[in-house]
């Protein structure tokens, strides 16, 4: 679609770029730039390492201010898949028996602690592994929710070298994964990048919570890069999102995305049914969050996203009676009149802007997301030149810092260093604004898309979202990611936790090493 | 116009150096050595230099911290660079405005910082700088957007569409709507062409 612009366009168009020409940023203000780059680098988030730029520099234990947000940010790679498919491999069942795994387990009721935490699933799994077990693949870890507890861990039966996909049944004991082969990242990096097709497996925790088993679905292998993955609360069907895989293979610009099909698998005679989207898009949310993909209690009713046109700006949720034939999904399914805008991610500042994973409320009449209004409070004693000039003192700051050390200056000169580039970021964040968040988590009418009840709202500080990973039929109690109490603007703290009503409670500590690891309930 | 200050890749690979850099931040010095001079050119056309000094490094900290949104089936960032950095513009509307009104003054060089000299030189030799900036100034922000993300960023309209979140054919209408309103600005002339009257084209 990108056409380039006519040859005869010379006319107002180069009066313009004439009038408005300017040089290359100088060296300076590249540095300046880097510098700053480098200080967001050391504030996004808890367990990201720092930027390092030029050559693996290292700035040494400073806070900074957040990164500017000037939005509802919605999505984060928490939930990222790592998926991309090739070639097709035949692949014989295997059957893993799992016992010795949860040995020391504990009833987990009897350390409950958490308010709510009985309305909730007792287990969830996670894929766990990446950069920690480049060698062994992503693993599946069975986790209990109110302890943080590992009460098994799953490794990917050969050829597969990991796990990249999960999706948990309402009965807290059943889960699909979706098992891959492995590549590097890179030639000669950590193997990270799940390939091939990829294989279904569920995994069935026994009544006593004392062993499971990994068994070899009887579907086809799904081809594809996944985008949904979603079990049926009944754990009967699966449903997958996924579209032709050919970004970051081969070089050059990437095809704008065509071919996105909607799978159904009926689990126990590896039926299928399946759905094409006509055009170019995707199903699932915005990526690289993969998980609007929702089922009713019904185990019939599905809930999607879909992405249209290149660059996914137009988005329709959309329901699917998965009892329908295979054929185009849009003839087979039915919009929710919910603005495009809402749901998006392409407008600035959307009425609602509802925010990903949304989930399908029991009974299907309600789509249960999160919304938030972001107050900007700009600093008391804001000044632009004033601001601009703070960040160059800051960045001085830093490059005396890196001489001193370059030069391997005394400690206490380099304390001294040290203690400049803290005042001078304090200096630096008078400048910036402040932002309050107020999170709700709401219920949207499927018939009608507008909002009919608000669940829980709170106040936070800074410019957060909050995203809903699990939640009962009702919405009366939700797993949630979230911003947690008391978390402030610089130092935002995002942890799962329970919400019920107004009140957010986060999990034990030992849960929340789970955050990024596509945990599901 | 386009500048590839230390182009250490093929832009196809964009995809590939943000995807990385979800687990490796520091991957994403890549796109900043690849994109920043760009960037910061665009913005300095806009708003000047100096402010475009602090806009384009907030526009890559806001990229960085916005990364594991990055929709990987765009092989290219320069849209979505080029999207962030007119969504900061949109917050210093002032400071563009001020910017234009400089242009429109006859000589532009003294009121200008020593950083818009250049630009001067040029503007007088065509004389047409005045009339343009005050038409560039009275554009409606969202053709004016759509204008420069042409003229200046050199992005084609299927890019401004992704850049901007809007449709492909809201890019036609309002690039269309904008040079409509320059040329009637310049009298209907082709300011590259002297004082030659030109037919608009559409």
């Amino acid at each position: 679609m990108n056409e380039p612009r006519k040859s005869n366009a010379m006319d107002e168009l180069d009066a313009v770029r004439q009038l408005l020409a300017q040089p290359p940023p100088a060296p300076d203000v590249v540095g300046a730039a880097r510098a700053s780059l480098e200080q967001a680098g050391l504030v996004s988030g808890p367990g990201v390492p720092p930027v390092h730029l030029n050559g693996g520099r290292h700035l040494f234990g400073l806070g900074g201010p957040a990164a500017p947000h000037r939005r509802w940010r919605r999505w984060r790679g928490w939930l990222a898949p790592v998926a991309a498919a090739a070639a097709v491999v035949t692949v014989v069942a295997v059957s893993v028996a799992i016992s010795g795994g949860i040995q020391g387990h504990h009833p987990v009721r009897s350390q409950v602690s958490v308010p709510g935490i009985g309305k909730v699933p007792r287990y969830f799994v996670a894929l766990t592994g990446g950069n920690t077990l480049p060698d062994e693949g992503q693993r599946a870890v069975v986790v209990a929710t109110a302890t943080g507890a590992v009460l098994a861990s799953i490794a990917a039966p050969r050829p597969y070298r990991m796990f990249t996909e999960v999706a948990a049944a309402g009965n807290d004991r059943t889960f699909v994964l979706a098992a891959q082969r492995a590549a590097p990242v890179e030639p000669g990096g950590p193997m990270l990048n799940g390939v091939g097709p990829a294989k279904l497996y569920k995994l069935v925790l026994s009544r006593s919570g004392k062993s499971a088993t990994l068994t070899a679905l009887p579907t086809p292998l799904v081809t594809g890069s996944i985008d949904g993955f979603a079990l049926s609360p009944d754990g009967s069907r699966l449903a997958v999102s996924l579209q032709p895989t050919t970004r970051l293979v081969r070089p050059g610009p990437a095809p704008p995305p065509r071919g996105a099909r909607l799978l159904v698998f009926t689990l126990a005679t590896g039926a299928e049914r399946q759905w094409a989207l006509p055009g170019i898009g995707w199903i699932g949310a915005n990526k690289p969050n993969p998980r609007t993909v929702s089922w009713a209690d019904d185990n019939r009713t599905l809930l999607f996203e879909v992405h249209r046109g290149q660059g996914g700006p137009i988005a329709n949720l959309r329901l699917l009676d998965t009892t329908a034939p295979s054929g185009s999904l849009t003839a087979a399914s039915k919009r929710v009149p919910i603005p495009s805008e809402d749901i998006s991610g392409h407008v600035e500042n959307p009425p609602m802007s509802l925010g990903e994973p949304l989930l399908l409320a029991g009974d299907g009449t309600k789509i249960i997301g999160t919304t938030g209004v972001v107050t900007s409070h700009p600093a008391p004693d804001h000044n632009r030149r004033r601001s601009l000039k703070a960040l160059h003192e800051l960045t001085g700051a830093w490059e005396g810092l890196h001489v001193d050390y370059a030069r391997h200056a005394s400690r206490t000169v380099i304390q001294q260093a040290k203690e400049r580039v803290k005042e001078a970021a304090v200096k630096y964040r008078k400048y910036q604004p402040t932002y309050t968040t107020v999170v709700a988590v709401t219920e949207v009418s499927v018939r009608t898309g507008k909002p009919v009840q608000v669940l829980g709202r709170r106040q936070v500080s800074g410019d957060v979202s909050e995203w809903p990973l699990w939640t009962n039929s009702t919405g009366t109690a939700l797993i949630i990611a979230g911003p947690a109490p008391g978390t402030t603007q610089r130092n935002q703290n995002i942890v799962l936790g329970i919400q019920a009503g107004n009140t957010f409670t986060p999990l034990p500590p030992g849960v929340q090493s789970f955050i990024g690891q596509s945990p599901a309930w | 116009m386009t500048v590839t200050a230390d182009h250490t890749g093929p832009p196809e690979a964009d995809a590939r150096v943000i995807e990385q850099s979800w687990t490796q931040p520091e991957r994403f010095a890549a796109i900043f050595e690849r994109y920043f001079s760009q960037i910061h050119q665009y913005l300095a056309g806009r708003v000047g230099g100096k402010t475009a000094d602090d806009l384009a490094a907030e526009v890559f900290v806001v990229a960085f911290a916005q990364r594991q949104r990055y929709d990987l089936a765009r092989g290219c960032a320069r849209p979505w660079l080029y999207g962030i950095a007119t969504n900061l513009i949109g917050t210093h509307w002032r400071q563009e405005q001020r910017r234009y009104r400089a242009l429109t003054r006859a000589d532009a060089r003294q009121v200008t910082p020593s950083d818009e000299d250049l630009v001067a030189d040029r503007v007088s030799a065509s004389a047409v700088g005045p009339a343009l900036a005050a038409a560039l100034a009275a554009l409606e922000a969202g053709d004016r957007d759509v204008l420069l993300l042409v003229a200046l960023a050199d992005l084609g309209n299927g890019e401004v569409a992704q850049a901007l979140g809007i449709p492909y054919g809201t890019v036609g209408s309002r690039l269309n709507r904008a040079r409509k309103r320059l040329r009637e600005a310049l009298g209907g002339a082709n300011p590259a062409a002297g004082q030659e009257a030109e037919q608009p084209h559409e």
